[in-house]
């Protein structure tokens, strides 16, 4: 009887091996600048050399017009999936709950032609960071009008 | 009599059905690298105003980006470092990546002068993080 009392749980759970299944995951990619960093820069007075030098190397450098925007970004994530697998008739059906929520939290700068800031935005960067653009024509900076003779 | 007899029996018992239990159990651990180190040093002889695009080739070879910026341009160098421990106990997975970087951007003016170096080193501080909750 003694027995019977521990391999029925046992039997049961492999049994329930068969059809139930989770994963746990956490994933830290990069990390966050220094706090106090970002609300140090000031706009109209920080350039692009300052800025590295608070924040460090950014995630990504992008052409915004004339100017630049430099972005940083960094992840830390926990999720759960589960799946269950049930046979019906000749086939199994599969049930699957992933808790996913994949937004990058960031920060953007952007600076005039210039290099000097005129903006800064803390949030997600899938929201803050423009369509990228293919470069642009340099000639177009040849085409401004002649200085007065 | 009975009782001195079925206690050797139900450890007996606990101790297979943990054997079991752990039977189809696994982990691992892995780590993986993209891009060659960057070395600080060599970074460190990168000087605004004075170095020259030569001058970066010559020290951290051909970049992994570059971005032009009208006239201007930046490079990207980086490497990462991705960690990762994994552990299977029969129905539930657990998963821990750490994934960090050594980057270097280096911003050059239309001359192809260096004006700013921007750095971070953190592909050592990359973890093997199991999560345990």
């Amino acid at each position: 009887m003694a027995a019977l009392r521990w391999t029925s749980p046992l039997a049961a759970a492999l049994l329930a091996t068969a059809c139930v299944t989770g994963d746990y995951n956490k994933n830290r990619t990069f990390q966050r600048p220094p706090y106090g960093a970002y609300e140090d820069l000031v706009v109209g007075v920080t350039n692009v050399g300052h800025a590295i030098d608070a924040l460090g190397a950014p995630v990504s450098v992008i052409e915004v017009g004339r100017g630049l925007a430099l972005s940083w970004g960094w992840l830390e994530t926990t999720e759960w999936n589960v799946a269950a697998t049930v046979p019906i008739g000749d086939a199994n059906g599969r049930l699957q709950f992933e808790d996913t929520d994949l937004k990058i939290p960031g920060i953007v700068l952007f600076f005039d032609e210039d290099w000097r800031l005129t903006t800064k935005r803390e949030g997600f960067l899938s929201d803050l960071l423009p369509n990228q653009q293919p470069p642009r024509d340099v000639d177009d900076d040849l085409t401004e009008p002649d200085p007065e003779p | 009599m009975q009782n001195r007899s079925s206690l050797p029996r139900s450890v007996a018992t606990v101790a297979l059905a943990l054997a079991l239990w752990a039977l189809p159990s696994g982990c691992f651990l892995s780590r993986s690298r993209s891009n060659p180190e960057l070395s600080p040093e060599a970074v460190s002889r990168i000087v605004p105003g004075t170095s020259t695009a030569d001058d970066v080739t010559r020290l951290l070879g051909a970049p992994n980006e570059v971005v032009q910026l009208g006239r201007k341009s930046a490079w990207l160098y980086e490497h990462t470092v991705e960690k990762q421990a994994a552990a299977f106990l029969v129905i539930l997975g657990l998963r821990g990546v750490d994934t960090q970087a050594d980057r270097v951007w280096v911003f050059f003016d239309e001359d192809g002068g260096v004006i700013n170096v921007g750095t971070l080193f953190q592909a050592s501080e990359a973890e093997y993080d199991l999560p345990i909750f």
